[in-house]
């Protein structure tokens, strides 16, 4: 049923990245998919590489939802492998008709397909591991500098957060707006493109005049509750930092100097 | 002590869109005095576009009186640099229990009153944990509001209100859109914070069922105290009620019309219990 | 002949999985044409899915719908007309709501039906009065009457498909008094005058009292009993043990009736109490 629909694919479990600090787990995010990048030879590569299978394993998120998440994109991975492995320059090793493989061409494809999996993966643990509310908060909490330049910061976070409630409410609603129309013979389920695009008016109206009617209450509700935007306002949740992410952060810097030796002293891949 | 005075309270809204409907002259307030005295337990009744949702606005200072004044706590609501304070000291809980819930988690919503206040994290977290244990939802805090049923969602508003320490919450119409047993949580969870914590209740409503509860009863109709008093003086007046086809407890009803038949009936009874009593006695 | 019946009506939700969870346990009961019939039941009860299975929205896992002795699922294709000849009206219907006039609105169900221009006219001022609505408002936005105005042009929107049952989930839910007694009093009337079959499933037990001739009581996903208003209403055990209540008079004159007074069980209106009551003093010599 639509109504067990949850946004984002926060699977909630006992574990260091579950407990780790939103802000730590965005940061370290980022380091990684710059890092996953700046892998030059395979050293670099498989040390990445193995150090993601261990976070994956750290985040006690059964393996299958990860391989739920690289279905959805594993013609993207194929394709651009694909395209790599034959579209490499220099000597070939195979060649028939257009095609001709070289070593170059299959770096680049190893590579190619490594980083895409591993970005993948460490992105997923972010989202396995973490509560779209703690992610928003997180958000709004490290672009806090960006209010600097006029960026509000606080509005976006709060507009998401609003999104984020009220996104299953309306996928009820659309749900049972459809099943009423359909009561009153509306078809929507044959006909052409055109005839079908035709027959979602009936559904929409009524959602977006059900989405302002409560966009309307809820600006009540939110005034009678004395919300005054994000000035002189304060969060029951505080963010501290703890051990569990001194040693994450370690771990992430640890890695990233790894690669960097690796990438400085061995000889980078020719490609 | 009175906490909240009406006197010639008069109210109508000025926007162009009621002019485009010609009813901009229309008073949906119109000349109402009334004062309601701190820890009592009042319910407004009245038809829709009685002006009984307008009043409720009235109350934290959403609306401010076209003419004539409102008190609270002494406070003028037409000063607007106290409506803050006004509405940190009354609560207004709405009728759509969906509508008035902002965060994805209860406790989060339940904070973010005290949050807006300014108030210090932890000091928050008590009076969220107190908020949602009055309401009877501490065990759903960490639930997602649309996992919840109506009186849930409707009692965790209530906890939303409650977590800003008012005096007084206002509650407009909480229960029209619930089903029999959330009706019961939401009205009985209302009269336990009035007897144990001794918050000032309004209650509007137009089930009578529920303003038999009350201390006092305000009936509205168009824009006017139509007649007001403890409950059984209100419901006494069946005819004037039915008059206006407003509802009347099915006890007090069926006595009443007993009573034009000639049967020997002095008072008349507010709920089943007290009618099964009293026709015992005259049936004995 | 039964113009509906359901034999076994099941509905699993999420079968085969981990989640599943029963929605409708195997109903078996038989409406006959002209029949009121209440649904009551506490929320969660099974009463939305039941509805919504007996004008083909949701399929059943197992289990037949029979209308007027032919099962609706024979032929997949011909679901629509289903819809047309079981009309149901939702639980807040006004939501529906979203053509230009009141007019194009009503007639949303018939022009899905394929009638002509002057049948749909026709039908949209025939349902509009069943409704009491004013034919002034019909070249009204849906948007712009009030709550109650609102919810009739809804319920005139399936009254205008000229259903043989008519079914509406909680029709008053919401509404004040006035506009409660205004629904009730239109459906009844509706029912008299076209004598089709209605299906209401409610919350008061005052309404179906008021209007019903049979009741069916939902509890668990089952059918706790299925009798005439009188029968069920009588039996305030069972009521109490799924969690609903009698109307109000008819716990006074049961309580009056179990302290002793010969009073008839299964009173349903105020009107007859006072009668019964005024008899029963009469006969005793104090009135």
């Amino acid at each position: 049923m639509m109504r067990d629909v949850t946004l984002g694919q926060y699977f909630p479990a006992k574990s260091v990245l579950h407990s780790m600090d939103p802000r730590a787990k965005i940061l370290s995010l980022i380091a990684y998919i710059v890092l996953i990048f700046c892998t030059f030879n395979y050293f670099a590569l498989l040390l990445t590489a193995l150090s993601v299978i261990c976070i994956v394993l750290l985040s006690a998120v059964p393996f299958r939802m990860y391989l739920k998440s690289l279905k959805v994109i594993i013609i993207v991975i194929v394709i651009t492998s694909l395209l790599n492995l034959f579209y490499g320059s220099g000597e070939p090793i195979v060649q028939f008709w257009i095609f001709k493989i070289t070593w170059q061409g299959i770096n680049n494809a190893v590579f190619v397909c490594v980083r895409i999996i591993s970005l993948i993966m460490v992105s997923s643990v972010l989202t396995f591991t973490t509560s779209p509310t703690d992610l928003t908060d997180a958000l709004e909490r490290l672009l806090k500098p960006l209010t600097v330049f006029h960026i509000k910061v606080h509005e976006i976070a709060m507009m998401m957060t609003i999104a984020l409630r009220f996104v299953p409410t309306l996928l009820e609603e659309t749900d049972k707006i459809m099943s009423a129309q359909k009561a009153r013979g509306a078809d929507m389920e044959s006909g052409s493109l055109s005839k079908r695009v035709k027959a979602l008016i009936p559904v929409l109206v009524p959602l977006f005049v059900s989405a302002f009617r409560r966009a309307y209450d809820l600006a009540v509700a939110m005034e009678c509750r004395c919300y005054q935007g994000g000035n002189g306002r304060t969060r029951m949740k505080q963010l501290h930092i703890q051990k569990s992410d001194i040693f994450c952060m370690s771990f992430v810097l640890l890695i990233i100097i790894g690669v960097v030796l690796c990438n400085v002293f061995l000889p980078t891949v020719p490609r | 002590m009175d906490f909240i005075t009406a006197q010639n309270l008069s109210f109508r809204y000025d926007t162009e869109y009621s002019q485009l409907k010609n009813d901009g002259q229309r008073m949906v307030l119109d000349d109402v005095s009334l004062n309601i005295k701190k820890g009592e337990f009042v319910a407004i009744v009245g038809h829709n576009g009685s002006g009984k949702s307008t009043l409720a606005k009235q109350f934290n200072a959403m609306l401010i009186p076209t003419s004539g004044k409102l008190f609270v706590d002494g406070i003028d609501t037409s000063d607007e640099s106290r409506c803050y304070d006004i509405r940190r000291k009354v609560g207004l809980v709405l009728q759509n229990p969906d509508n008035q819930l902002v965060a994805s988690i209860v406790e989060e919503d339940v904070a973010f009153g005290p949050e807006n206040l300014g108030i210090e994290p932890s000091l928050i977290r008590e009076r969220v944990d107190e908020a949602l244990k009055a309401v009877d939802m501490y065990d759903f805090r960490t639930f997602a509001p649309h996992k919840l049923s109506g009186g849930q969602k409707q009692r965790v508003a209530i906890a939303g209100v409650i977590a800003m320490q008012p005096d007084c919450i206002v509650l407009d119409e909480p229960t029209a859109m619930l089903d029999p047993s959330g009706r019961n949580e939401v009205i009985k969870t209302i009269k336990r914070l009035n007897k144990e914590s001794g918050i000032t209740v309004v209650l509007i409503t137009h089930f009578m069922e529920e303003a038999v509860n009350a201390d006092k009863v305000f009936v509205m109709d168009g824009g006017k105290i139509l007649c007001s008093g403890t409950p059984y003086e209100v419901f006494s007046q069946v005819e004037l009620l039915k008059k206006r086809r407003l509802d009347v407890p099915v006890a007090t009803q069926l006595c009443y019309k007993l009573r034009a038949c000639g049967v020997d009936i002095k008072s008349l009874p507010l709920t089943n219990e007290e009618c099964i009593a009293l026709l015992s006695e005259v049936l004995k | 002949m039964s113009i509906l019946r359901t034999e076994n009506l099941t509905l699993l939700y999420s079968a085969k999985t981990p989640f599943e969870h029963i929605g409708v346990d195997s109903i078996s009961i038989e409406i006959e044409k002209g029949d009121f019939v209440g649904i009551i039941g506490h929320t969660g009860s099974g009463k939305s899915s039941f509805t919504q299975m007996l004008n083909g929205l949701i399929k059943p896992t197992s289990g037949k719908v029979y209308l007027d002795g032919e099962d609706i699922w024979q032929d997949q294709r011909k679901i629509r007309d289903v819809r047309f000849k079981v009309g149901l009206v939702f639980q807040y219907p006004e939501y529906q709501l979203f053509e230009e006039t009141v007019y194009k609105d009503i007639a949303f169900g018939p022009t899905n039906m394929g009638l002509s221009e002057n049948e749909i006219k026709e039908r949209v001022y025939s349902s509009c009065k069943f409704v009491g609505l004013d034919n002034s408002l019909l070249e009204k936005s849906p948007f712009d009457l009030s709550g109650g105005e609102k919810r009739r042009v809804a319920i005139a929107g399936v009254i205008a498909m000229d259903p043989e049952i008519l079914i509406l989930d909680e029709p008053t839910a919401g509404l004040d008094p006035m506009g409660r007694d205004l629904i009730m009093s239109q459906l009844s009337a509706y029912h008299r005058k076209r004598n089709n079959t209605v299906i209401l499933v409610s919350h008061s037990m005052e309404d179906v009292a008021q209007n019903c001739d049979k009741v069916l009581v939902m509890n668990k996903s089952k059918c706790a009993m299925f009798d005439t208003t009188k029968e069920v209403f009588s039996n305030s055990e069972l009521l109490y043990s799924v969690g609903l209540k009698t109307p109000c008079v008819t716990e006074i004159t049961q309580s009056l009736k179990e302290k002793g007074f010969s009073l008839p069980s299964g009173i349903l209106n105020v009107e007859d109490a006072v009668i019964e009551i005024t008899e029963l003093l009469k006969r005793e010599g104090k009135l």
